[in-house]
C-alpha cells in the first residue's frame, strides 16, 4: 500500500479528492497498510486452523468479524481460491490476480434442465498405509494415474486366470464352467474400481482392508486349490451344472491351478491377502480337514505348491506369517502318514523340504534367518530323528529336511546322530524283518541320510578330491580298465557313496552322458529317477566313481525295478555293512583322520 | 515521516548545525559546513532537504547535549521504556518480530546513560522493574550480560565492566525493514520518547532494507567485535524449576508384564534404561514405561477411572505390541471422501472404533470404523477364517457404517478431543466456544464460553473432570466440565496459544503457540514451569507428550518437530517433515513418534534413541494427513481429507 493507492482511494470518493495533503496521504497510506497486514495476519490464523495453506475470503471475514469490522459481501469463496504461490505472468496488470467471472444468462440456466447432480455424502475410507512397517501395493498407496474407469483394472491378476480358463476350456469338458466364472470374476473385477472400493466397509483395527477384487481372487485362488483336491466333488459339480461332474471339473480345476501358482508367485499387490492364505492353509490341515487333505496326497501336494508360490513371491513379507505356515509344512515334512497307500508321498516331503529351504532362505533376506533355521533344524531332530518311537517316515522326513537346510546343519545337527541312530536303522533293514514295507521304508530313510551326509562330505572333500581325480580318471574307459583296485582313493567319497551304490551307482550312469545304459532303462524305475534328483545337484565328478562299481549298479538296479522281496535282502545286506562302514567313517571324519584312511577300507567296501 | 538515517555518518549535531543554517538560508554557511564535514571525516553528507528533524527533537537534542540535566523527560527512561515495549510487544507479529529485538540494546543503552548520568537510584529501579521484560526477548547466550551489567554503579565502573565497555564504545548492530522502523520512529515521536530516539540514532547501527520484514533477515543483534557469544543453554529462571513427570500411581498401564521377548525386542537405551528400573525386583515385569518409575503424588483432585474402562485397557495393553525402529508399526489410513476441503479437524474417540471429524461448515461427523451389518457372505467367510475372538467391548458410540451429525457450533471447529471414559466429546471452535457432547446421547450438553476470540485447540486431561483449552487471546484456560468458567488462565504466551496437550500425569499442560515456543504449565498454581525455545522459527501447530512423561515432541508449521526432554527443559533432536505439521503421536511405550503433515506423508521417527532421528516416511496420495494416533494396542491410525490443498 502506498501512497499513490491511497489518493487513488480518496479521489474516488466525492469531496475528498482536492482536501488531503500529500503528508496526510503517506500517513494513511502507512496506517492503512498497516491495518491490512493485521487482516491478513488473523486471517492467516483462520486459514492454519482450518488446516489449509490457502487462504479464503471465509478467512478473510472472519478476521474482520474479529476485528469488529463489517464483513465483505459478494466475495464468497465459491470453490476456487487464490493461492499464494500463483505465478503472476499477466504483463497488463502485473503484481495483480483477478478471477475471470464468466457472464452467464439467467435464461440460459433455468432453461437448461442439466442441474448438476447432488453432492456424495460425505464417506470414509480406510487402507493400509504400511503392514509392519512395508507399504503394501494397493491401489490407494500406489502412486499411479487414477484407475477410475479402468477396463484393465484386474488386469494383472485376472489376465493369467483368464488364461488359465480358456486352457482349461480347450482342453477339460468342463471349461465352459471355468471360462464363465472367470468372466464373472473380471466382470466383477470392473466393477470394483477405486471408488467402489472405498465403500468397503472395514473392521476395527487388526482387521484388513480387503478390496472386492483381492476378495474374489483369494475365492478363485482357493476354489482352484480346493477344486483340484476333490477330483470328484459334489460341490464343484454343482457349480458347474451338475453334468460336468467328475472328471471334466477336476480337470478344469487343474488346469487353471497352475496360472493361479504363477500368479500367486508373481503378482504384487498380495500383502493383504497373505494373513488370510495362511489362514487358509492353516485351516486345510487343522482339525477339520485333517483326515480330507492327508489321506490325498494331491491335496497335499497343492496345498504345498500354493505355499511354494507363496514363498516364491518377491514381493511379499513374511516375517509375521511365517509362525503360522512353517508348522504346516514340516508336518507335510513329516507326518507319519500322507495319502494313501501306494502312494508316493516321498516326493512330497522331499518337496516340502524344498520349501522349507527356500522360507529360511526368505527369511535370511529379511534377516532373521539363522533364528529359524536353528529352530526348524532342532524340531526335525529333537522331535523326528532322535525319537526312536516315532515312524520311519518321520525320520525320513527329518533327514530331508535337515538336508535341504544346507551343509552346516547336516554337519552339526545330523552327524553327530547318525551313530546312535544307524543300530535303530539297522534293526528294521536285517533281514529278519519280515515286514516289507518297514523295510522298504528303511531303506528309504537310508537312502536319505547317505544322500545328506554323502552330499556333505562329497562338498567338503570335494576339493582336495578333485585333482586326484583328474588324474586318475582321465576318462570312464580308463577307469573301467583299471578296476576297482585301483580306486585307492585316499579320498572318503566313494566310500561314502558306495552303500548308496544300490540305486546310486546306477543313477551314475545316467548322468554321464558317455554311458551306454540307456536313460529309458533307468526311467522305467520310478526309485532311479528320484535317485537322480539327488545326484543332479552333487558334482558331475562323483560319477566317476560309481562307474567303477558297475555290479553294485546292476543290483540297484534290480532293486529299483523289482519289488522282490529276495532280491530286495540280497541288495540290503551289503548296503547296510557299508552304512555301517559310513558311520564308522564319521566317527574318524570328526577327528580328521579321514584323509589317511587306508585302502583296507575302501576294499571291505567293496 | 522523516526519520534520520545514522547509518549516513554525520552526528547528530551536525545535523542540527546544517539543520540551522538551512532554515535561516545562510545557504553559504551551510555549504562550506557540508565541505568542511567531507573533508575532515570522510562523510558524503545528504543534502539537508530529505533529512527535515522534528524541531521538538531538534530542541531536545540541543539541550540534552548543552544542558543534559536540564533535560525534562531524562527521569522517565523507565516509563519511556515501558511505553515502547508496550508497544512493540502488541504490534502484529512481523513487526513484532522485527522490532522486539532493538528492545534489548536500547534496555542497556538505557543502563548505560543512567550510569553515565550518575542516578544510580533510578538505574536500580529501572533495572529491576524491566529486567525480566527483556530477558525473554535476550538472544540466547546474552542472559548473563544483565546479569554483568547489575554491578555498575558509577561511570567509571563502565570502563572496568566488559559487557558495559563493549556496549558503550561500540554500536550494536541491527538489521531492520524500513516499514517497521517507520512504525517505530513515528510511535516514539507522537509520544515525544526522545531519549529513546536519541538512543536509536547515535548508539544503534540500524541497517535497512526496502519493505516488509522477511523472516530470514531476523538475526540478533550484534555488538560490533563484541562480546564473545557465550553458547550455553538457555538458564531461564523458569526452567530451573522442579516437575515431576512422574505417572500417575493409579495408571492402569503399570502393572503390564513384558515377556523376555519383548524385552529383547527394545532398543538399545531402553534396555539400559530398563536395568536401572528393573535390577532389584522381578526381572521381567514392569518398566513398560522405560526410566519413569517414579510416581507422583495427587495433588489435584481427580476421578478414577470407571473399572469397565481400566479393565479394557489393561486387557488391550496386554496385547500392545512393541514398536520400535526394527519392527515398524502398522498404519491404517482413514480418508475422508466427498468433504470438499472442508475438514478442519480429526480425532480418533477413546473407544478406538469411531472417528470424529470437524468441519468449516461447523458440524462434527462421528463414524464407526466397524463394518456395517450388511457385509457379504465372502468377507464373511474370510473374517471366520481370521477366527477372531469377538468379544470387543461393545462401546461403539455409532452403528456400524453408520454416520453422526453433531450441529451446534456457530464456527469452524478447530479440535476435538474425547475423554478417557469414552463418554465424552470436546470440540472447539472459532466461535470462541468450546461444547461438550455426550456420546450417548449424541447430544451437545454445554457450551463453554470466556475466551476472547477463537478457540483454537482444545484437550481433555486423562483424568476426568478436567480440559484445558488454547485461544486465540494469548491464553490457555484449564478447565473442570463442572464449571462454566475456567479453573485456571495461564498467561504467559506472547502470542496466540495453537495448540494443548495434557502430561500423561494431568498435573500439567503443554501449549504451543505462535510465538514458536513451548510452555508446560503447573495446573495445581496455574504458573509456567518450563518455556522450551529454540526448537522453531515458525508457529507452533502441534503438540504430544509422550506416554512415559519425559519427553515432549512439537511441530511447526514450517515443518520442522522438535523432540523435548521436558525434565531438563533440553531440546534432544530436530527433524523435519513434508509441510505444517499437522498432528503428533507418541506409541504407547514412548519409543517412537508419529507425525501427520500437509504434505501428505505419515513420518515416524526414532524417539527412544540416544540420537533421535527419522526412520521413514509414507506418502499417501497428496491427501494431508490431520491426525495420527497410536492406538492403545500400537497400531498407527491415521487420518487424512482426500482431494487436500
Amino acid at each position: 500500500m502506498n501512497s499513490e493507492i491511497v489518493k487513488a482511494l480518496c479521489a474516488s470518493c466525492e469531496g475528498l479528492s482536492t482536501s488531503v495533503s500529500d503528508a496526510a496521504l503517506d500517513g494513511l497510506a502507512q496506517e492503512v497498510d498497516y491495518r491490512a497486514r493485521e487482516v491478513i495476519q488473523e486471517a492467516l490464523k483462520f486459514a492454519l486452523h482450518a488446516k489449509r495453506t490457502s487462504l479464503t475470503t471465509d478467512d478473510v471475514d472472519r478476521a474482520l468479524k474479529l476485528r469488529g469490522a463489517e464483513q465483505t459481501y459478494g466475495h464468497q469463496h465459491g470453490g476456487r481460491e487464490v493461492f499464494f504461490s500463483r505465478p503472476r505472468d499477466d504483463s497488463l496488470f502485473p503484481g495483480v490476480s483477478f478471477f475471470e467471472d464468466k457472464v452467464e444468462s439467467l435464461d440460459d440456466v433455468l432453461g437448461s434442465h442439466a442441474f448438476p447432480d447432488l453432492p456424495r455424502d460425505r464417506g470414509v475410507h480406510l487402507h493400509w498405509l504400511a503392514v509392519s512397517g512395508t507399504k503394501p501395493l494397493i491401489p490407494e498407496n500406489v502412486r499411479v494415474k487414477r484407475r477410475r474407469k479402468n477396463e484393465e483394472a484386474p488386469g494383472a491378476l485376472g489376465a493369467e486366470l483368464e488364461d488359465g480358463g480358456k486352457a482349461a476350456g480347450g482342453g477339460g469338458g468342463g471349461g465352459s464352467g471355468g471360462e464363465g466364472e472367470d468372466q464373472d470374476w473380471v466382470s466383477s473385477g470392473n466393477r470394483a474400481t477405486v471408488l467402489e472400493a472405498y465403500e468397503t466397509n472395514v473392521g476395527k483395527g487388526s482387521r484388513h482392508v480387503v478390496s472386492a477384487e483381492l476378495r474374489s481372487y483369494f475365492k478363485t485362488v482357493t476354489e482352484a486349490v480346493l477344486g483340484t483336491s476333490s477330483s470328484a466333488d459334489t460341490r464343484e459339480g454343482s457349480q458347474e451344472g451338475g453334468a460336468m461332474a467328475g472328471e471334466g471339473s477336476a480337470d478344469g480345476g487343474g488346469g487353471r491351478l497352475v496360472p493361479v501358482l504363477s500368479s500367486l508367485s508373481r503378482d504384487p499387490g498380495l500383502q493383504p491377502l497373505l494373513p488370510y492364505f495362511c489362514a487358509f492353509v492353516l485351516r486345510c490341515c487343522g482339525s477339520q480337514g485333517t483326515k480330507k487333505v492327508f489321506t490325498s496326497l494331491r491335496a497335499c501336494d497343492d496345498l504345498l505348491a500354493l505355499v511354494s508360490a507363496l514363498v516364491d513371491n518377491p514381493h511379499l513379507t513374511w516375517e509375521r506369517h511365517l509362525d503360522q505356515v512353517l508348522p504346516v509344512v514340516i508336518t507335510f515334512l513329516v507326518r507319519k502318514t500322507l495319502g494313501g497307500p501306494g502312494e508316493d508321498h516321498w516326493a512330497t516331503r522331499r518337496e516340502a523340504a524344498r520349501v522349507l529351504k527356500r522360507m529360511c532362505a526368505k527369511l535370511g533376506a529379511e534377516g532373521s534367518r539363522a533364528a529359524l533355521q536353528t529352530r526348524v533344524a532342532r524340531t526335525l531332530t529333537t522331535g523326528g530323528l532322535s525319537d526312536a518311537s516315532r515312524a520311519l517316515t518321520t525320520h525320513y522326513g527329518a533327514v530331508v529336511g535337515c538336508r535341504a537346510l544346507g551343509d552346516a546343519v547336516c554337519e552339526n545337527v545330523l552327524l553327530p546322530r547318525i551313530s546312535t541312530y544307524m543300530p535303530l536303522l539297522g534293526e528294521a533293514l536285517t533281514p529278519q524283518n519280515m515286514n516289507p514295507l518297514q523295510q522298504y521304508e528303511a531303506y528309504q530313510v537310508l537312502e536319505a541320510l547317505l544322500g545328506a551326509v554323502g552330499g556333505l562330505v562329497h562338498r567338503s572333500e570335494y576339493n582336495a578330491v578333485l585333482g586326484s581325480f583328474r588324474c586318475k580318471g582321465r576318462s570312464g574307459e580308463e577307469i573301467l580298465a583299471a578296476g576297482a583296485s585301483d580306486f585307492r582313493a585316499p579320498e572318503p567319497k566313494p566310500v561314502e557313496e558306495a552303500p548308496a551304490a544300490g540305486e546310486t551307482a546306477a543313477t551314475a550312469f545316467n548322468v554321464r552322458p558317455s554311458k551306454v545304459m540307456s536313460v529309458k532303462e533307468l526311467g522305467s524305475s520310478g526309485r532311479g529317477r528320484r535317485v537322480l534328483e539327488w545326484f543332479d545337484v552333487r558334482e558331475p565328478g562323483g560319477g566317476g566313481i560309481e562307474q567303477a562299481e558297475g555290479e553294485g549298479a546292476a543290483q540297484g538296479l534290480e532293486v529299483g525295478l523289482s519289488f522282490d522281496l529276495e532280491v530286495n535282502n540280497f541288495a540290503l545286506m551289503p548296503t547296510f555293512e557299508r552304512g555301517n562302514i559310513v558311520v564308522h567313517t564319521f566317527d574318524v571324519f570328526g577327528e580328521h583322520v579321514l584323509p589317511f584312511l587306508s585302502s583296507d577300507l575302501v576294499a571291505t567296501t567293496l | 515521516m522523516a526519520t534520520l538515517r545514522s547509518g549516513s555518518g554525520a552526528s547528530d549535531l551536525d545535523w542540527v548545525v546544517i539543520q540551522y543554517l538551512h532554515k535561516n538560508q545562510c545557504f553559504e554557511a551551510e555549504k562550506s559546513f557540508l565541505k568542511h564535514l567531507a573533508s575532515k571525516r570522510g562523510v558524503d553528507v545528504v543534502p539537508p532537504k530529505q533529512q527535515v528533524l522534528q524541531d521538538d527533537y531538534l530542541k531536545y537534542l540541543v539541550m540534552s547535549k548543552l544542558f543534559p540535566e536540564s533535560v525534562e523527560g531524562e527521569a522517565s527512561y523507565a516509563a519511556s521504556f515501558r511505553e515502547l515495549y508496550n508497544f512493540v510487544v502488541g504490534l502484529i507479529d512481523i513487526y513484532r518480530e522485527d522490532l522486539q529485538r532493538l528492545l534489548y540494546p536500547i534496555f542497556i543503552y538505557c543502563l548505560l546513560d543512567l550510569i553515565y548520568l550518575q542516578k544510580a537510584a533510578e538505574f536500580k529501579e529501572f533495572f529491576d522493574s524491566n529486567c525480566a521484560l527483556v530477558e525473554d526477548l535476550a538472544a540466547p547466550g546474552r542472559s548473563e550480560e544483565l546479569q554483568q551489567l547489575r554491578k555498575l554503579r558509577s561511570e567509571q565502573d563502565i570502563d572496568h565492566n566488559p559487557v558495559a565497555s563493549k556496549f558503550w564504545h561500540s554500536r550494536a548492530g541491527v538489521g531492520v525493514s524500513e516499514q517497521s522502523f517507520d512504525l517505530l520512529t513515528r510511535f516514539l515521536h507522537d509520544h515525544k520518547h526522545y531519549n529513546i530516539v536519541r538512543i536509536l540514532h547515535e548508539r544503534l547501527n540500524v541497517q535497512f532494507y526496502p519493505g516488509i520484514p522477511v523472516r530470514s533477515k531476523l538475526q540478533p543483534i550484534s555488538i560490533e567485535d563484541a562480546i564473545p557469544v557465550h553458547v550455553k543453554e538457555e538458564a531461564a529462571a523458569t526452567n530451573a524449576e522442579s516437575v515431576q513427570l512422574g505417572l500417575l500411581p493409579d495408571a492402569p498401564e503399570e502393572k503390564v508384564v513384558m515377556t523376555q521377548e519383548e524385552i529383547e525386542g527394545c532398543t538399545q537405551r531402553d534396555r539400559e534404561l530398563l536395568k536401572e528400573t528393573s535390577s532389584k525386583k522381578a526381572k521381567r515385569t514392569r518398566a513398560l514405561y522405560f526410566g519413569n518409575d517414579k510416581k507422583v503424588k495427587k495433588s489435584i483432585p481427580m476421578l478414577d477411572l470407571p473399572d469397565e474402562i481400566s479393565e479394557k485397557l489393561k486387557r488391550e495393553v496386554g496385547q500392545r505390541e512393541r514398536v520400535c525402529r526394527e519392527r515398524l508399526p502398522s498404519i491404517c489410513c482413514a480418508t475422508f471422501l466427498n468433504t470438499h476441503r472442508m475438514m478442519t479437524a480429526g480425532h480418533m474417540l477413546a473407544n478406538e472404533v469411531d472417528l470424529a471429524a470437524g468441519f468449516e461448515d461447523s458440524s462434527i461427523q462421528l463414524r464407526s470404523l466397524k463394518p456395517a451389518e450388511t457385509r457379504d457372505e465372502m468377507e464373511e467367510e474370510m473374517m471366520d477364517l481370521m477366527d477372531e475372538d469377538e468379544e470387543e467391548a461393545g462401546q461403539a458410540a455409532v452403528p456400524p457404517g453408520r454416520s453422526i451429525e453433531l450441529v451446534g457450533h456457530s464456527g469452524p471447529v478447530t479440535s476435538l478431543s474425547s475423554s478417557a471414559d469414552e463418554t465424552i466429546l470436546m470440540s472447539s471452535s472459532c466461535d470462541s466456544t468450546v461444547r461438550l457432547w455426550s456420546l450417548e446421547l449424541k447430544k451437545c450438553l454445554v457450551s463453554y464460553k470466556s475466551h476472547h476470540g477463537p478457540v483454537w485447540g482444545v484437550s481433555c486431561c486423562p483424568r476426568q473432570p478436567y480440559f484445558a483449552t488454547a485461544g486465540w487471546d494469548g491464553t490457555a484456560r484449564v478447565w473442570s466440565t463442572e464449571h462454566p468458567k475456567p479453573l485456571r488462565v495461564l498467561v504467559g504466551h506472547l502470542s496466540d496459544v495453537d495448540c494443548v496437550c495434557w502430561h500423561p500425569n494431568a498435573h500439567y499442560v503443554a501449549t504451543g503457540s505462535s510465538d514458536c515456543t513451548v510452555r508446560l504449565w503447573d495446573v495445581a498454581t496455574g504458573g509456567a514451569v518450563r518455556v522450551l525455545t529454540g526448537g522453531h522459527k515458525h508457529k507452533v501447530c502441534s503438540l504430544a507428550c509422550s506416554p512415559n512423561g519425559k519427553f515432549a515432541a512439537s511441530g511447526a508449521v514450517d515443518g520442522s518437530i522438535a523432540l523435548w526432554d521436558l525434565g531438563e527443559a533440553r531440546l534432544l533432536g530436530q527433524f523435519s517433515a513434508g509441510g505444517p505439521v499437522w498432528s503428533l503421536d507418541f506409541d504407547r511405550y514412548g519409543s517412537m513418534l508419529a507425525s501427520g503433515d500437509a504434505g501428505g506423508l505419515v513420518g515416524l521417527y526414532d524417539a527412544g534413541a540416544p540420537e533421535p532421528c527419522k526412520i521413514v516416511s509414507y506418502e499417501t496420495k497428496d491427501t494431508p494427513v490431520y491426525n495420527v494416533h497410536f492406538s492403545r494396542t500400537n497400531l498407527l491410525f491415521a487420518m487424512a481429507e482426500f482431494g487436500g490443498r
